[in-house]
C-alpha cells in the first residue's frame, strides 16, 4: 500500500523551496551588479527581471507554512530535486530575458547545462555576450559544481542534522565532518582557496597574451570557474582554442584535473596527509584509466597520421582525454574534427573515458572512479571466492580516506548505479539516432550530455530538434543527481497523488 | 588613414580564381581535402588580438563559425590595431587570403588559416545596450510587488511581536 506524505509536508517542502528561491534571487542579483558596472544598462534590466521574478517567488512560497516535523527522507530527496528544477527554470528564464537564446527550452538547456557543470551550451553569439551575462553563466557551473544545495546549506539553514538527506539528494554522500554545514563550508572554503590561487596564476598568463587587466581578469576568473568546477564553459566561441597558448592548457588541465578529486581527499591533503593522493583509490583508478586509454588514443591518432608525430599527438589528445575523463569539456580541437579526424578506437577511448568520469564528491560526472574500482574489487571478489578453496575467507582492501575490508555490498551498489549510469547513456544515444545523427555522433553527444562532459562533435546547435534537447536536460539532470533523488521525486507525487 | 595603410594588396581581382568557401564551418568540416590550399575568408574580429612570438592571433567569426588566423610578423603591426568585436561594438571585418592548416605544426598541431594578406572590408562600429520601455515596466512592477510583500511582512512581525 502507498501511503501519503505526512499531512502538511508537500507544503512546507513548497515553503522550504521559497527560501531557496529569495537566495537565487539574491545571486542572481550579482550578475545585474556586473552589468551596471559595465553600463549594460539594458542588459542589467533584463537580468534584474530574473532576479526579481526569483526573489518575489520565493516570497510568496514562503507565506505557505513551513514544515511542522522533520523532513522525512523522501521528503528532503523530493526537495533537493525541486531545487534543482526551480534553480533551472528560473535560471533559464533570466538567460532568455537577455535575448541571447532562440526560445526559453534553449536558455533551460543551457541553465541545466550549468548547474550540472555540463558545459554544452545553445547560447547564441557568445562572443558579443554581455558581461553580465558572462559572469552569471560562470557563476552558475562553478556554483552547481560545489552543489546547489551545498551553498545553500550554509547562508539559509541553520545546520538541522535533516538537511544532511538533501546534501545527500544532491549526490554528496560524503560527510568531510560530523557536522554537515562545516563539511559544507569546508568544500566552498577549498573551492574559494582554488579560486583565489588559480585566478591568480591565469591573470598574468593571460596578460602576457596582449588582453587588457579588466579582460585578463575576467577570463581568468572565467577560465577558472569552468574548469575548476569540470564544466568547461569559456566566455569564447572557440573555447580553449581562442587563447592559442600552450601555457593556459597546461594550467586549465592542472585546475580540471584537480577539481575532479573527490573533496575528501583535498580535505586530507589540506590537512597534510599527502599519502591520501596516491593511496586512495579512486585516485589510482582515475590516473590508471586516464594513463593508459590517453596512451592507446595517442597511439591510434599518430598510427592514422592525425598527427604527424606521437608528440604532437600525445599534447593534443591527453587534453581532451584528460578534459573528458574529468568531465570537463573544454577543447582545444574544432567540434567537428572529432569526428572527422580521430580514428574509430581513439574516439572510443575518448567516450569511454567521459562513461566513466571523475571521483564521487568532486565536481565531476559520470559513473565514477571510485564505483569502477568497486566494480573491479567485486569481479575480483567473485573470482576468488571461485579458485580458492570453499573454507577459504578472502579479503580485499580499498582506500578511502582510511584503508578499509572490500564488502561485496559496496561493489552491488556500485554496480547498480552503474547499471542506471549505462540506461541513461543507452537512452539520450537512442533519442539522438532517433533524431536522425549517425550513430557515432549520437553516442558522443549522448554520452557527453549524459556524463556532464560538454565536449561536443556538433549535434548540440540551435538546430537540433527541441525533443533532443529536452532528453538531454533530462540526462545531465539525471546524471548529476545520480537517479536516487529525481527517482524518489516521482515516487513522493505518485504517492501524493494516489497514496492512502 | 589607417584604413588606407592597412590595404596590403587588392584582393578583388584575384578572388575570381581561388575557391571562396561558403562559410568558415564548410573549411573546418572538409580540412582534409582542403589542408595546405589557399583561400580567401571573410569575417568580423572578435575579442582581442593575441600576442605570438612571431606574429598575432586574429580570432575570426563568420555566421557563427570561428577561425583561427595567423598575422606572421609582416602583418602583425598593423593586425594588432585592428578592433576585435565584444558586447559594446561590433568588430573590424576583414577579409583574409592564406593558407589553411589543418595540423599546423608551427602551432601545436592547432587548426589554423596562415595569412598572408589582410583587408579591411568594414570598420568596427559601437552597439548600443539601453532598457527597453517594457522591460523597465516589468522591473517596476517587481521591485513594487517585492516592497508591498516585504512591508506588509514587517508590519505583520512588529503587530505579533507587540
Amino acid at each position: 500500500m502507498l501511503l501519503r506524505p505526512p499531512k502538511g509536508e508537500p507544503l512546507g517542502l513548497i515553503h522550504s523551496l521559497g527560501k531557496f528561491s529569495v537566495f537565487l534571487g539574491l545571486c542572481l542579483f550579482l550578475s545585474v551588479m556586473v552589468s551596471l558596472v559595465f553600463q549594460e544598462y539594458g542588459t542589467a534590466v533584463r537580468l534584474g527581471i530574473g532576479a526579481g521574478t526569483a526573489f518575489l517567488l520565493g516570497l510568496l512560497m514562503k507565506k505557505l507554512p513551513p514544515p511542522s516535523d522533520e523532513l522525512s527522507l523522501s521528503g528532503a530527496f523530493t526537495l533537493a530535486t525541486l531545487v534543482w528544477i526551480h534553480a533551472t527554470l528560473i535560471t533559464g528564464f533570466t538567460y532568455w530575458e537577455t535575448g541571447y537564446f532562440a526560445s526559453f527550452l534553449d536558455a533551460c538547456f543551457d541553465a541545466m547545462s550549468g548547474y550540472t557543470t555540463t558545459g554544452l551550451t545553445l547560447l547564441q553569439d557568445l562572443d558579443h555576450a554581455p558581461e553580465g551575462l558572462q559572469f552569471l553563466r560562470h557563476g552558475v557551473t562553478f556554483l552547481g559544481g560545489q552543489g546547489i544545495i551545498v551553498l545553500f546549506l550554509i547562508f539559509a539553514s541553520h545546520g538541522a542534522a535533516e538537511f544532511y538527506q538533501l546534501y545527500v539528494g544532491e549526490g554528496k554522500d560524503e560527510r568531510l565532518w560530523p557536522n554537515v554545514l562545516h563539511t559544507a563550508r569546508t568544500i566552498w572554503w577549498i573551492s574559494m582557496v582554488y579560486l583565489v590561487l588559480g585566478t591568480g596564476i591565469l591573470y598574468p598568463i593571460l596578460t602576457n597574451l596582449g588582453l587588457k587587466p579588466t579582460r585578463a581578469l575576467l577570463d581568468a576568473l572565467y577560465l577558472f570557474e569552468g574548469a575548476w568546477s569540470t564544466g568547461g564553459f569559456a566566455p569564447h566561441v572557440q573555447n580553449l582554442l581562442y587563447y592559442h597558448s600552450t601555457a593556459v592548457e597546461i594550467v586549465t588541465a592542472i585546475i580540471f584535473i584537480i577539481g575532479s578529486l573527490n573533496f575528501a581527499v583535498h580535505h586530507r591533503i589540506i590537512q597534510g596527509n599527502f599519502r591520501e593522493m596516491y593511496k586512495n583509490s579512486e585516485v589510482r583508478s582515475f590516473a590508471f584509466t586516464l594513463f593508459f586509454l590517453t596512451l592507446t588514443a595517442a597511439w591510434f591518432c599518430a598510427k592514422a597520421q592525425v598527427y604527424p608525430t606521437f608528440s604532437t599527438s600525445f599534447r593534443k589528445v591527453f587534453y581532451q582525454m584528460a578534459s573528458a575523463h574529468t568531465t570537463t569539456g573544454n577543447m582545444t580541437l574544432y567540434a567537428r574534427q572529432f569526428i572527422h579526424d580521430w580514428p574509430a578506437p581513439a574516439l572510443f577511448c575518448l567516450i569511454t573515458t567521459m562513461v566513466i568520469g571523475g571521483s564521487a564528491c568532486s565536481t565531476a560526472g559520470g559513473f565514477k572512479g571510485m564505483r569502477l574500482s568497486q566494480a573491479f574489487h567485486t569481479l575480483l571478489y567473485e573470482m576468488r571466492k571461485i579458485l580458492l578453496p570453499t573454507h577459504a575467507v578472502s579479503t580485499l582492501k580499498m582506500h578511502h580516506r582510511k584503508p578499509y575490508l572490500f564488502a561485496p555490498e559496496h561493489g552491488y551498489k556500485a554496480l547498480f548505479i552503474i547499471f542506471l549510469f549505462t540506461a541513461l547513456y543507452a537512452f539520450s544515444t537512442f533519442a539522438g539516432v532517433l533524431a536522425g545523427y549517425p550513430m557515432t555522433d549520437a553516442v558522443f553527444e549522448g554520452v557527453s550530455a549524459a556524463s556532464n562532459s560538454g565536449l561536443s562533435c556538433g549535434i548540440t546547435s540551435v538546430g537540433m530538434p527541441w525533443y533532443l534537447k529536452f532528453v538531454y536536460i533530462v540526462a545531465m539532470f539525471l546524471g548529476r543527481l545520480e537517479f536516487i533523488a529525481a527517482f524518489v521525486f516521482c515516487g513522493y507525487s505518485f504517492a501524493f497523488l494516489k497514496g492512502r | 588613414m589607417f584604413f588606407l595603410l592597412f590595404i596590403f594588396t587588392p584582393l578583388s581581382s584575384q578572388a575570381a580564381e581561388i575557391p571562396y568557401p561558403a562559410s568558415l564551418s564548410v573549411l573546418v568540416e572538409e580540412s582534409p581535402e582542403r589542408d595546405g590550399k589557399t583561400f580567401i575568408i571573410q569575417g568580423e574580429v572578435v575579442g582581442e588580438p593575441l600576442i605570438e612570438n612571431n606574429g598575432v592571433w586574429l580570432n575570426i567569426l563568420e555566421e557563427g563559425n570561428p577561425m583561427a588566423v595567423f598575422c606572421p610578423a609582416d602583418l602583425a603591426g598593423t593586425a594588432r590595431q585592428l578592433t576585435g568585436g565584444n558586447h559594446e561594438r561590433i568588430g573590424t571585418r576583414i577579409q583574409v587570403k592564406g593558407i589553411l592548416r589543418r595540423i599546423c605544426m608551427e602551432h601545436g598541431g592547432d587548426l589554423d588559416f596562415h595569412a598572408a594578406k589582410c583587408e579591411i572590408i568594414a570598420a568596427s562600429k559601437e552597439t548600443s545596450d539601453v532598457p527597453k520601455r517594457e522591460d523597465s515596466i516589468l522591473i517596476i512592477s517587481i521591485i513594487w510587488m517585492i516592497l508591498v510583500l516585504k512591508i506588509r511582512d514587517y508590519y505583520n512581525t512588529s503587530r505579533l511581536s507587540q
